[in-house]
């Protein structure tokens, strides 16, 4: 009788417990926030860039850049110098809806120069981002023009040294086919890849490296990068290009990669992308590169 | 504080302790004693928290995880001992005690049946150690009759126990009370096992042929552990049939198993092995289809030797090693080919001082690799990762009154985690992280009347990676009403220097990381307070409720690509967390039917800078409402049913609010990416799963008694969704449920001889 009656007790005493904390879930899921999408990307010592303004869609319905854009923004990038004061404006106009082109085509974009870009769009909050371009570099040597496919040899770039304020460099390395329309797959992609789905490879990157990977000839200021032949999809000419990134394409591209998967999230943990776009999302960013050319022998 | 300040202080707590525990007591020289071992009469196993009673006495004992008890301060008299213990029969002997004998009484007890046997009521002095705050026990014949996926698990099983959650069917991980894998210590005869598990992740590395004793402490852990923010899992391999040679073998879809075990002049052993034996339905498939590992095995080896060298003196050396081998050619130029395993090794001794004071020293050694080398379109990806740890233990317990029993050790150890990459074979990052590391604990049981059970340690921990020194307050408090309910509390201060990197889906690559520089060991609090109660005869009931804090919490940034380069404390983020919630827990251990029932309401949450606007927020692995009903039916002498039904309410899950379209100036192809609100604000539908197994006993040949088990698992084939998938082929977004297991049969056919 005392142990049912301790029992009794047990159930009385957790039973208001239960019912409170069952009937009330004050974490639950936002609804859908309609969002201004910038796309930006200053390349150094080249024309200023054009910029894209779109709206985000809701994940039911269709996405179509040309339905999303935005038309009639008043969108402009400052020039600063390193107090922050603005030294040039470059104001853009609209060329299609949603795509928007420097006034002055000819003025180039500045190493290791902060930018910021402001765009006033209809019924929303000012769109703001500021990004750094990081410093210039060029490719100095490359070993060969023309290496046969998986070959012990492999092609080897050398390349001056960029720099970032404040931390090593960030690279990402792309490969671009010159003969798109007739060059060969080479085998692993001729594998995996549905011959209709080519155009998807004609420019293959590697990723974001770090420069903590490599063995840096301080005294010479120079980088030696091999090509791994996974990065090449495309017998035929190539273009091998090394670019240096900012700050703002690094938090963009490491956030996508990891909500595209691959990560030590759990499946189904999804993040946002990490933007320095204020007032909406999207990457204003910038890099610098530096290209050779090689030839992929089969 | 430094090392030498550290080292000093360390010593001067175990010296202090010696000298208490070798002082002799000049009061209790006119008392008599009674200690020994408990057996099991058929094999000779030793028995865990076997319960040793005086009768008319308050006096009693529960055996410890070597099967030994004492019960000291008693007068001179004539006595009957009664020692109890679930699934065997009650023994009661009549003994004699002159002033200040000390009688060394090894016993050995009958089983019984617990279908046929009566359920004897009897007075409990002294309780099970198993039904202690926070501790669950599961018994290893449960594991092998329960219905399983393709093989009998350990951990499979603990996952249906309360406070116990799995992250899906594809994972024997245990997430206990709010804790990520990581936080459960697991132990292998006393020997830290670093990635138990085979075929990535799906079960655990224990062969359920080569177990004793699986104890599970979900919270509020004692002294006499640590390491750990959450939980230990303490599992002891047979020692081996003292009596008769016996073994068994099994043959089953997946692998087959055979377990020998048997006495020898000084002792006895027990060796078991398991491997899968797929590989001939692999040469099949391959044949006609290439998408088909070339190679794909895995096995297990588990080995104890046990030596008699005296009546106070026991050796046993235990040894395990397992692997996991795949070999995938998937594509041209192209390979998956990963190796990974476990080595563990400990030589103990456990000596008997006197009737007051027992030990139990050991050596261990424990490694783990994994070697995974990807090659994709010519060019390779490697990693060589090893963990090594050798360590000396001690553990120390004294008999000081029959109140008052004081229990001490320590755990010092070396430490070695090695961690190669490579890419296109030039070397990318290398760490090398050699540790030593000391604990040291103290712990006083206080029972000042049979009623009360008063448990106060402390525990001092040194790890020399970031020179941390910790100290960690324990204390339990029981209180046992006449009813014989047993009401409990307890706290515990918890630290934990390791941070495991590991993938829900995939476990083969898993890595273990340490404080450093900058980074300090993650603690926690945890507050438990629980009734046990036995409302009838072979009936409990237990409801616990606990709420645990985590700090410092570190592990490895999800979003860094790359780590070359960067200083140590910069490739983790730090964070918190908390849970809490409550278990009840209902089991009927005897009769026809037998069984029980989990329920677990609960709630986890966590916190990291940057993320979900810095609010707290659920993991995947929150599961507020989690029911299990284990149900054992014995149809006939030849036949037994076994059920297992468990429903969950959903995990928490991500569901994208809006989507948009970025150019790539990397790439061809555009990026698709998704816009979210809260992270894991939604949840998946609830999961439920019937699986059902018969088991058909008879004889196979001469040979020996046979069992026939077929099982069914998720019997109505209930499509539990995993996650979602976003197939941006299509026009709106096309989302995708990924389910977890359909139907699937097993069979398995075992011999013992």
């Amino acid at each position: 009788m005392k142990s049912i009656n301790s029992l009794k007790l047990l159930l009385v005493l957790i039973s208001p417990l239960m019912l409170g904390v069952m009937g009330c879930n004050p974490y639950s899921q936002d609804d859908y926030e309609e969002k201004v999408v910038v796309q930006a990307y200053l390349v150094a010592d080249q024309r200023y860039p054009e910029i894209k303004l779109s709206l985000s869609a809701p994940i039911s319905e269709k996405y179509d850049f040309d339905m999303q854009s935005i038309t009639g923004a008043f969108v402009r990038v400052e020039q600063l110098d390193v107090s922050g004061s603005v030294q040039h404006t470059m104001d853009y106009q609209m060329l299609t809806p949603g795509i928007y082109g420097p006034v002055d085509t000819l003025k180039t974009v500045q190493p290791l120069t902060r930018y910021r870009l402001k765009a006033q769009v209809q019924g929303k909050p000012e769109v703001t981002a500021t990004t750094l371009v990081p410093d210039r570099f060029e490719t100095v040597g490359l070993n060969n023009t023309r290496i046969k496919y998986q070959s012990t040899e492999q092609f080897e770039i050398d390349i001056t040294l960029s720099s970032y304020p404040g931390r090593q460099n960030i690279y990402i390395f792309s490969i671009e086919t010159l003969d798109p329309e007739n060059a060969e797959f080479t085998p692993f992609y001729a594998d995996v890849v549905d011959e209709k789905d080519r155009a998807d490879f004609y420019l293959n990157s590697s990723g974001i490296v770090l420069e903590g990977n490599y063995e840096v000839d301080r005294i010479r200021n120079l980088l030696k990068i091999k090509l791994p032949w996974l990065g090449i999809a495309f017998y035929g000419p190539n273009r091998i290009t090394a670019n240096v990134i900012d700050d703002a394409m690094y938090d963009y591209i490491r956030t996508r990669d990891v909500q595209q998967g691959g990560s030590t999230l759990s499946p189904g943990e999804i993040n946002n992308i990490k933007t320095n776009i204020v007032n909406g999302t999207g990457v204003f960013g910038s890099y610098a590169k530096s290209s050779v050319e090689i030839f992929v022998e089969q | 504080m430094n090392i030498n300040t550290v080292a000093f202080k360390t010593g001067l707590f175990i010296t202090f302790l010696y000298c208490l525990l070798f002082c002799p007591l000049l009061s209790y020289a006119q008392k008599a004693s009674v200690n020994g071992y408990v057996r099991d009469a058929k094999n000779g196993e030793t028995l865990i928290s076997v319960n040793v009673v005086i009768e008319g006495t308050n006096k009693g004992a529960a055996t410890n995880s070597s099967g030994y008890y004492s019960i000291t301060s008693l007068d001179a008299g004539t006595y009957t001992i009664r020692v109890s213990y679930i699934g065997f029969k009650l023994y009661r002997r009549e003994i004699s005690l002159s002033a200040d004998q000390n009688l060394r009484l090894d016993i050995n007890l009958e089983p019984e049946d617990l279908l046929l046997g009566e359920v004897v009521v009897v007075d409990e002095t002294y309780k099970e150690e198993s039904r202690n705050v926070g501790v669950s026990q599961i018994q290893v014949n449960l594991i092998k009759e329960l219905p399983s996926v393709l093989e009998a698990d350990v951990f499979r099983s603990i996952q249906l126990l309360p406070g116990v959650k799995a992250a899906s069917d594809f994972s024997s991980g245990l997430y206990i009370r709010g804790g990520s894998p990581d936080q459960t210590l697991i132990l292998l005869d006393r020997t830290t096992v670093y990635n138990p598990s085979h075929f990535f992740g799906f079960f655990s590395t224990f062969n359920p042929d080569a177990i004793k004793d699986v104890r599970l402490y979900k919270g509020g852990y004692p002294a006499n552990y640590g390491g750990r923010l959450g939980s230990v899992l303490d599992i002891y391999n047979k020692d081996g049939n003292r009596n008769e040679f016996e073994g068994t073998a099994t043959v089953g879809l997946l692998a087959s198993r055979v377990a020998v075990e048997g006495p020898y002049q000084k002792g006895s052993y027990m060796i078991a092995a398991r491997r899968s034996t797929i590989d001939p339905i692999l040469a099949i498939l391959k044949s006609t289809d290439t998408n088909v590992p070339d190679r794909f095995y895995f096995y297990d080896l588990n080995g104890k030797i046990n030596l008699d060298a005296g009546d106070n003196d026991k050796l046993s050396l235990a040894f395990y090693g397992g692997q996991d081998k795949v070999l995938f050619p998937f594509a041209a130029d192209s390979k998956f080919d990963l190796l990974y395993g476990n080595r563990t090794a400990s030589l103990n001794w456990t000596h008997i001082f006197n009737d007051k004071l027992f030990s139990n020293i050991t050596a261990t050694g424990s490694r783990y690799y994994s070697e995974p080398v990807i090659t994709i379109g010519g060019t390779n990806i490697e990693r060589k990762n090893n963990v090594y740890d050798l360590s000396l233990k001690a553990d120390f317990e004294y008999q000081m009154s029959s109140k008052n029993r004081l229990e001490s050790g320590f755990w010092g150890g070396d430490l070695v985690l090695r961690l190669n990459d490579s890419f296109d074979n030039t070397p990318t990052f290398r760490s090398r992280i050699h540790t030593k590391y000391l604990s040291a604990y103290l712990q006083n049981v206080w029972q000042p009347d049979p009623s009360w059970d008063i448990k106060t340690g402390l525990r001092a921990n040194w790890f020399e990676e970031g020179n941390f020194y910790r100290l960690e307050p324990r204390l339990s408090v029981e209180k046992k009403l006449e009813s014989g309910t047993r009401l409990q509390l307890a706290y515990g201060r918890y630290t934990q220097n390791l941070s495991l990197i590991t993938s829900e889906a995939f476990s083969g690559f898993d890595v273990w990381l340490t404080t450093g520089t900058g980074v300090a060991p993650s603690y926690g609090d945890q507050f438990v307070a629980g009734i046990k109660s036995e409302p009838r005869p072979g009936f409990n009931f237990d409801v616990e409720l606990y709420y645990r804090s985590m700090n410092d919490l570190f592990e490895l940034d999800p979003f860094l690509p790359d780590v070359a380069g960067l200083a140590y404390s910069d490739i983790f983020r730090f964070g918190r967390g908390f849970a809490y919630g409550f278990e009840v827990f209902a089991n009927k251990g005897f009769g026809r039917l037998n069984g029980f029932l989990g329920y677990t309401w609960g709630i986890t949450r966590r916190k990291f800078p940057g993320v979900n606007d810095n609010q707290f927020y659920p993991p995947k692995y929150d599961r507020t409402h989690d029911v299990n009903v284990v149900a054992n039916y014995e149809l006939s002498d030849r036949w037994r049913a076994t059920g297992v039904f468990s429903y969950a309410t959903g995990q928490a899950y991500t569901l994208p609010s809006g989507r948009t379209q970025l150019d790539n100036p990397f790439s061809s192809v555009p990026d698709d990416v998704l816009i979210v609100g809260k992270l894991n604000a939604s949840r998946l539908p609830a999961y439920h799963r019937l699986d059902v197994g018969f088991t058909r006993k008879g004889q196979f040949f001469d040979v020996g008694p046979a069992e026939l088990q077929l099982q069914l698992i998720n019997v109505y084939s209930r499509r539990n969704v995993w996650f979602y998938s976003y197939d941006f082929e299509a026009n709106p977004v096309k989302v995708e449920a990924v389910n977890l297991l359909p139907i699937i049969p097993s069979v398995s056919y075992t011999i013992s001889f």
